[in-house]
């Protein structure tokens, strides 16, 4: 039977980088982890073709190409498929990373990098891309169910709806699981740039949420206040480990 | 500067004045000097000739005569006019003059002259004694003034007076001021060469050789700022290119040390070799990482991206990182934000590493931990930051070379702070009084 990390492990990833030992020690990383067909473009033309030829499942491109650079062929691709993209690339300047990310590239990493570091990030994007979910998409709070799929909480077989900010504040604080995130994230994730002035917003949305998710909304066991900074959603893992 | 040029101006004026107030007396006292004929003076007068020739003149048998010789200048001459009218005694006496004289005639002479002969009289027991002197020896002129006239004499001299240092102010005002503008544009252009930009003086009048020189200097300055720039940019575009080089061969490096590092084919002993080179590129990378940023804030270069920073956010974001990253409970950090709205221009990750820097400090030089607190607020319309522990604090050493970059990348973090704190136009001060104490200051903008 195929599992879904073996059909994960199927994809066909290709990899553009004009230096020849960068492929090779990616593609033998890859191998390692059951990755077994990894293509190698050192050009944009060459990656352009396979692209065309194969059914490519992510690219990692380099920036800095010899027949042009990875932002071009980053976009050149976006016209042939929808295809993950990773820059894998010698510019650190935030400038590169931004512009890189802002063209749509699902991530951006600086050589030099860790190759495990390299390796999780392809699975991520693999997993999410091509819906291979693992994750779970219910939360238990104590004792009630948080289902992200239909937006409610379920208690005692009750289905409480979570209105869409409450769900997207959630959503923020549940990605960040046990790590605080601070007012101004959540608030530029809820309500976008200019979110000045939205402290005492967020403040009535975070008491509603903790009104369906909290036993006792005025001692809150998992969503936390950190004074001064942000919230936290606070998982115990052992229960959760569904 | 503009103060300068208005006290110049000034002095300018008062000088003027004085000059010709002097000037003023000195001529007065010289046209008294010179008024007063000095041939008259020290020669001898024609009264004093009169009075003596007055005085030897007797009346003989057959008319009048001198009892004494006379010392007469060149070309005098004397006559003797009766009660009647009639030249009764005479010496030298010109053809041209006559014997009779009319009331009228006497009139005339006395005050103008005779014949043109320039004349003196004096009256004497035996008629009226006349000095005639050569025709065009003398000049007369007869002067008169009212008794009013030398009443008011004191307040008319202090009225002309008056008018005279109001007339010098006047004019002096007129001429100084042409020069009053063009020292100003001098002065002006001398603040803006002090400010290093650029500075074209038009090329004319007294000032001509001062503005030449001012905006050779300021095409001096400009041309070497110029060539700064050059070198910096093309050292910057060098470290950038280096740091770029080495990346890929470090990804190797780092790549295939990692791998060695967890094959079980070695020996642990080469597994924890493979482990450290590692860990010693990661290093490496972090270097490459802050290699641009350092020599950046070594040069003092103004931050390339301008944007709005909110304090209070990367506030909060350095320290939820902190705490998100799982430092010790021994720490203990209090946050305290008073004045939400604080934004200033700048390059926010740059402003980020700075607070991330100073609070990592503390932490990282107190081992057995300390409490830390940060404060914000507004004060005397400036934006401030305090940030405070109770730790070992900091050596005199690093304090006193808060502004120098070091050479080595020890030590880096304080300097780094400082840099981009002042780049961003703000103040930093820093003291070790149980334990370490920041105060950054920023303006208020808008």
């Amino acid at each position: 039977m195929v599992t879904k990390m073996d059909e994960l492990r199927n994809k066909k990833i290709l990899i553009v980088d004009d230096e020849k030992e960068i492929f090779e020690m990616l593609e033998g990383a890859l191998f390692k982890e059951g990755f077994y067909h990894t293509y190698k473009a050192s050009d944009c033309r060459e990656a352009i073709r396979i692209i065309n030829e194969q059914r490519i499942a992510l690219c990692v491109l380099d920036i800095n190409l010899p027949d042009g650079n990875g932002f071009n062929l980053f976009e050149d691709i976006r016209k042939i498929t929808t295809v993950p993209v990773i820059f894998l690339t010698a510019r650190g300047e935030s400038e590169d990373k931004l512009h890189g990310l802002t063209l749509g590239a699902d991530d951006y990493m600086v050589k030099p990098f860790l190759i495990k570091e390299f390796i999780l990030r392809v699975i991520a994007i693999l997993k999410r891309t091509y819906n291979i979910n693992e994750t779970q998409t219910t939360l238990r709070l104590s004792d009630r169910i948080v289902d992200f799929e239909t937006a409610e909480v379920i208690l005692n077989n009750r289905k409480i709806p979570i209105t869409a900010k409450e769900f997207m504040l959630l959503k923020k604080l549940h990605e960040n699981k046990n790590r605080i995130v601070t007012f101004d994230a959540l608030c530029l994730f809820a309500w976008g740039d200019a979110y000045y002035g939205y402290e005492n917003t967020l403040m009535v949305h975070i008491r509603r949420l903790r009104e369906k998710i909290e036993e006792n909304p005025s001692k809150p066991k998992h969503l936390i206040t950190v004074k001064g900074i942000g919230y936290k959603l606070v998982i115990d893992n052992e229960k959760n480990s569904l | 500067m503009k103060k300068t040029v208005y006290k110049i101006f000034i002095s300018f004026i008062l000088i003027a004045v004085t000059i010709a107030m002097i000037l003023l007396a000195i001529n007065f006292l010289a046209f008294a000097i010179l008024g007063s004929d000095p041939n008259n003076l020290y020669t001898e007068s024609p009264r004093i000739i009169l009075d003596n020739a007055s005085e030897i003149l007797i009346k003989t048998k057959t008319g009048f005569a001198l009892t004494d010789e006379i010392i007469l200048p060149n070309d005098t001459w004397f006559i003797l006019i009766s009660e009647a009218g009639e030249v009764v005694w005479d010496l030298n006496k010109p053809d041209d003059v006559p014997l009779h004289y009319s009331i009228n005639d006497i009139a005339v002479m006395t005050r103008w002259y005779l014949n043109d002969y320039p004349v003196y009289v004096r009256t004497t027991d035996y008629g009226l004694l006349v000095l005639g002197y050569p025709k065009d020896s003398m000049a007369k002129y007869s002067i008169e003034y009212s008794n009013d006239w030398f009443r008011s004499l004191p307040k008319n001299i202090l009225a002309l007076l008056f008018f005279n240092i109001c007339l010098a102010t006047v004019l002096a005002c007129t001429f100084g001021i042409r020069l009053y503008k063009r020292l100003k544009i001098v002065t002006s252009g001398i603040q803006f060469l002090k400010m290093e930009s650029p500075v074209h003086l038009k090329e004319k009048g007294i000032f001509r050789e001062i503005a030449k020189s001012i905006n050779e200097t300021s095409n001096t300055i400009e041309r070497k700022n110029q060539l700064i720039a050059q070198k910096d940019h093309a050292r910057q575009n060098w470290i950038a290119g280096i740091s770029h080089d080495i990346r890929t061969p470090l990804s190797m490096i780092m790549g295939y040390a990692e791998e060695m590092e967890e094959n079980i084919e070695l020996s642990g002993n080469n597994r924890n070799k493979a482990g450290i080179i590692k860990n010693q590129s990661l290093k490496v990378k972090k270097l490459l990482e802050d290699l641009n940023l350092i020599s950046s804030l070594a040069y003092d270069m103004q931050p390339s991206k301008k944007k709005s920073i909110k304090i209070c956010a990367i506030l909060r974001n350095v320290i939820s990182d902190l705490l998100n990253s799982g430092i010790s409970d021994i720490f203990e950090i209090e946050l305290d934000l008073q004045y939400e709205k604080a934004v200033i221009p700048g390059d926010e990750a740059l402003m980020e590493r700075a607070f991330f820097n100073l609070i990592h400090n503390s932490i990282m030089h107190n081992k057995d931990g300390c409490s830390i607190k940060i404060t914000e607020g507004k004060a005397n319309g400036v934006i401030f930051i305090e940030i405070a522990d109770n730790g070992k604090g900091v050596a005199d050493e690093v304090l006193l070379h808060l502004s120098e970059i070091p050479k080595s990348t020890h030590g880096l973090g304080l300097p780094m702070a400082y840099k981009i704190v002042t780049v961003h136009g703000g103040s930093f001060s820093a003291r070790s009084e149980n334990g370490f104490y920041i105060r950054i200051e920023f303006p208020l903008s808008g």
